[in-house]
């Protein structure tokens, strides 16, 4: 068991097991290192703050009035009219489609494809 | 009920079991923020702001990319930098958020100053901290996320978040040997 190997372990903050353990004890250079280190843990330790007392009830509330009143916008908000709705939206898309289709469908019965294979005058 | 669930239902309309989210987190949350010297005002508004913008921004939470606990710290740490930024040149503020005393038995009045001084050198020497090292130790120290986690929500590499963890932890030690050499 090396010092390095224990002082690197402790810088990290990591436990150590008990074959570093022992050897921290042993060793007054790590076991300085160690007692260091736990002075600052718990130094640390003791800045945590409580969390203070109905603060989730007062999270909550916020909460229940931001969720009312996005209800209450909801609510008030006007209803579409049926056009804007959305399967009057695709109705009316696919209606032009089809007649844009037709279209296409006519140009080419009639200009395009030659009129004698109707049977029509020459 | 895991997060993941328990954000589905909230989503659903349960928006009541958002309770038991702050309830899980705000321990973690407060000691997080505890870590800024904050004053316990601002530490209680910057939790609730925490919370209603994770409230406000859950349909956007995927638990596919990761934990509600990342997710949730991602918020708080980026409000807390702001925070911190704001009221980086007003020191005195943040002196007055003494914590409390932790008292044993036995101890006098001499060992409760020594004790007040090594929290308040401690206090300084975190606040002094550059904010890369200071927001990544801060997240580490909680205990409450992997270092994989960290380094999703610094966005930096995991050997980044070690070594600026290593180097936090130096340089806050560093602060402890100038109080144990002024006695």
């Amino acid at each position: 068991m090396s010092c390095s190997q224990t002082q690197a372990k402790l810088t990290r903050g990591e436990a150590l097991d008990e074959a570093e353990r022992d050897h921290a004890l042993a060793c007054s250079e790590c076991g300085a290192l160690a007692a260091s280190w736990a002075t600052l843990d718990a130094t640390l330790a003791e800045l945590d703050p409580c969390v203070p007392e109905g603060f989730a009830d007062r999270v909550m509330a916020k909460i229940g009035r931001e969720v009312e009143q996005r209800r209450g916008d909801e609510a008030r908000a006007p209803r579409p009219r049926w056009y804007e709705r959305r399967w009057a939206g695709v109705l009316l898309s696919s209606a032009a489609a089809l007649v844009a289709i037709l279209n296409v469908a006519r140009f080419v019965a009639c200009v395009l494809v030659p009129v004698r294979s109707f049977g029509g005058a020459p | 009920m895991e997060d993941a669930a328990l954000v589905r239902s909230i989503l659903e309309g349960q928006e009541d079991l958002f309770r038991v989210i702050v309830v899980r987190y705000e321990r973690a949350l407060f000691r997080f923020l505890g870590r800024f010297g904050f004053t316990p005002a601002a530490r209680e508004d910057l939790a609730q702001e925490t919370f209603l913008r994770a409230f406000r921004a859950l349909a956007s939470f995927d638990a596919a990319r990761g934990s509600l606990a990342s997710w949730l710290f991602t918020i708080a740490r980026n409000l807390a930098a702001d925070e911190r930024g704001r009221t980086r040149h007003q020191p005195a503020v943040a002196a007055l958020d003494a914590a409390p005393e932790a008292r044993s038995e036995g101890d006098g009045p001499a060992e409760l100053h020594e004790r007040a001084e090594v929290r308040e050198r401690i206090r300084c020497a975190l606040a002094g901290l550059p904010d890369a090292l200071h927001s990544t130790f801060v997240l580490a120290e909680i205990g409450d996320l992997s270092l994989k986690e960290i380094a999703a929500i610094e966005g930096c590499a995991l050997g980044t978040v070690k070594s600026r963890v290593h180097r936090a932890r130096e340089q806050l030690r560093a602060a402890l040997g100038a109080t144990e050499k002024s006695r």
